[in-house]
């Protein structure tokens, strides 16, 4: 069977200008032998060959690489969708290159109302964000805001909303999983969780969806009884998204929070080799209902969701196709639907 | 919904069993309407599919207008007059089946955003 590549996740840099509670790339540092500049463009060729339609350029910090404007140019001539996942806090000083580079989405991190997203993310930041959202606003950019919820900062879900509602900005929530920097203490508990998924629930059914772009990201799911449509198909990592790391590396996913699911580096293999390589990828490619693990053995939606997400299942399991953060297993053993 | 942590987690977000109530209506209205519409489109593809069959296979359709391209339509074996029933109510079939999957919301993953962000920041 092929698969044909279509999304890119770049960590950029290691380097970043925070150093947030919840990272999971434990970001700040720059990796030591991080990709050179001419690499930089040879893998933007080597991606555009493969196929893929969109690149995020994130980190650590993207606009920290003191080259990010010509790769990101280079990105945009090959034809490749450009987006940018970023803290925002040193956009104002890149905006007019980031608006002549069209990009189709910048990815904002805001992770609560200024007291929480301060604790999470230090000092004096959420001003910094917010200016930063509301100029690539100015600029007509399309923007989503992400926020990555823990016990930290989900009760400002409401705040937030007020903040965000009718700005024009779409808005993502995700669930910070236990890696990198991030404890499994401040993890959310199912409730906690599935209470959050009934939040992005209320919001879409109380409000037009141009007004609030609310959605969840793809730990959100799966099969719910109750809430609304939350079809999933499977992990996309390796099947038509891969993560490459600063250094080169390529993962499935840049959110397993473990080196031992890099697939290969491209200074010793084209990215071409690897992704056909019938051996890369093996935990999603390979999949079939017995490698279930014991969350979703007896799930009848197991096959066709393959156990959720792999990000969600790895980091909170150490195995795959187990996602404990499961709609249906939550409204099955915890609540009564 | 039974839970009492979940409950009072709802509510500390602002969920209310209004809001649930709501929410479970949206869902309820999804899984009707989808069918609902689809078969409404396929009934009338499939009735368009016999009218046109019938008006280009039988020399006119009794209701059209006196000299029409209908009426004077070149007459068709009575299999045409099947196939392109059969054909219309394909093509009903798959619009419905494409505006099913085009027009039903999903609240939690979108196709423009969801893939694109790494969740690791």
């Amino acid at each position: 069977m092929s698969y044909q590549l279509k999304c890119a996740v770049w960590e950029f840099t290691l380097r970043c200008n925070l150093r947030c509670s919840h990272c999971g790339s434990s970001a700040g540092i720059p990796r030591s032998n991080e990709l050179t500049t001419k690499e930089c463009f040879q893998l933007c060729e080597a991606l555009a060959e493969s196929g893929c339609e969109d690149v995020c350029l994130m980190g650590g910090e993207p606009f920290l690489r003191d080259d990010w404007f010509s790769i990101a140019q280079c990105i945009k001539a090959l034809g490749m969708n450009l987006n940018f996942a970023s803290n925002g806090t040193i956009l104002d000083r890149h905006i007019d290159k980031i608006s002549r580079l069209r990009p189709k989405v910048v990815g904002i991190s805001l992770d609560g109302i200024e007291e929480s997203h301060e604790v999470i993310r230090g000092k004096g930041n959420f001003q910094k964000t917010v200016k930063a959202i509301d100029l690539l606003r100015e600029k007509s950019i399309q923007t989503t805001v992400i926020t990555t919820v823990s016990k930290l900062n989900f009760r400002d879900l409401p705040k937030m909303k007020d903040l965000l509602f009718k700005k024009g900005v779409n808005w993502q929530i995700q669930v910070a999983a236990p890696f990198g920097n991030f404890t499994r203490e401040q993890m959310l508990s199912r409730e906690e969780f599935y209470a959050t998924a009934l939040f992005i629930a209320k919001e879409r059914a109380s409000h037009r969806f141009e007004d609030l772009p609310l959605v969840g990201a793809d730990c959100y799911g799966y099969y719910s009884k109750f809430l609304p449509d939350v079809e999933w198909k499977g992990c996309a990592a390796g099947i038509r998204a891969i993560g490459i790391t600063s250094d080169g590396g390529v993962v499935g996913c840049l959110a397993m929070g473990n080196d031992r699911f890099i697939e290969g580096n491209i200074r010793d293999k084209t990215l071409k080799e690897i992704w056909e390589n019938p051996n890369s990828f093996s935990y999603n490619r390979k999949f079939d209902a017995t490698r279930l693990g014991p969350n979703c053995r007896d799930c009848k939606y197991g096959a066709k969701c393959k156990g959720g997400c792999s990000s969600m299942s790895y980091t909170t399991t150490e195995r795959f196709h187990n996602d404990p953060y499961c709609f249906h297993a939550i409204e099955e053993e915890v609540i009564r639907v | 919904m039974a839970n009492k942590k979940l409950q009072e987690v709802g509510k500390e977000l602002g969920v209310s069993k209004k809001d649930i109530a709501n929410i479970q209506k949206r869902r309820l209205k999804g899984k009707l309407l989808r069918p609902i519409m689809g078969a409404i489109i396929v009934a009338c593809s499939s009735g368009l599919g016999f009218w046109v069959g019938k008006a280009t296979s039988d020399g006119g359709y009794p209701y059209a207008a006196p000299g029409s391209a209908f009426v004077a339509g070149p007459k068709r074996e009575k299999g045409a007059f099947t196939l392109v029933t059969v054909l219309f109510s394909v093509i009903g079939f798959a619009l419905a089946y494409w505006a099913g999957h085009h027009t039903g919301h999903n609240d939690f993953h979108n196709g423009i955003l969801y893939n694109v962000f790494s969740r690791r920041k």
